[in-house]
């Protein structure tokens, strides 16, 4: 597939192409169920909140990784 | 022999308006921000525990954040020595390679010039290097 599939914007990197919308879509998806999942468990909010921004950061570490490496186009 | 040096005098000279290694410069920074970005968030994740470890000791009485960082480190071995020893190692490495690769690139620049361009990586290492420290206590 053709690279780029992310250019970066600021401390983002934002999709340019469809796999990196899917890639991004994936994440958000993932981070719902994560979130849906530590909820179901949780004794109040407090403990929702500190151990979903800790999942959120690994994913958010996770997709700025793949963003930028395929932000390149390949050297040929 | 007269029209070919008149040919000669009158022939435009090549003029090259963009050097190369203005464009390797530029390229390098693009990927030393893209690097600093990356490493801003991987570095966010060992803070963020360093941070709720911090929290912990002003809730939990007679705590202190070296007792609680000794205590994360014999429950959660290989992640703790993940997110504390092998990431800010990895980006201290890549910064500091794309410190030097500009700090050649750009010729020796002065180092007030230097720190506005990689200002961001610097301030990655320095972080890197006192996750470092605060772990090995």
């Amino acid at each position: 597939m053709k690279l780029p599939w992310f250019k970066r914007a600021g401390i983002f990197f934002l999709p340019s192409a469809f796999i990196g919308w899917i890639i991004l879509l994936a994440g958000l998806v993932y981070a719902v169920y994560v979130f849906r999942s530590i909820d179901s468990t949780s004794h109040s909010a407090s403990d929702t909140l500190i151990n979903f921004v800790f999942r959120l950061l690994v994913i958010g570490a996770v997709y700025s990784l793949i963003g930028f490496l395929t932000s390149r186009k390949m050297r040929t | 022999m007269e029209n070919f040096e008149e040919k000669l005098a009158n022939m435009p000279k090549p003029e090259i308006s963009d050097l190369k290694h203005q464009d390797m410069l530029a390229n390098a920074l693009v990927t030393a921000r893209d690097k600093s970005v990356l490493s801003g968030w991987w570095l966010s994740v060992p803070l963020y525990m360093l941070a709720a470890l911090l929290m912990k000791t002003v809730f939990v009485p007679n705590t202190t954040l070296i007792s609680l960082i000794h205590e994360l480190t014999r429950t959660q071995k290989y992640s703790s020595l993940f997110f504390f020893v092998l990431v800010p190692v990895v980006f201290i490495v890549l910064n500091f390679m794309a410190v030097k690769r500009i700090h050649y690139l750009s010729g020796n620049p002065q180092t007030m010039k230097l720190l506005q361009m990689v200002w961001f990586n610097l301030l990655i290492i320095v972080v890197s290097l006192l996750l470092l420290i605060i772990y090995s206590l």
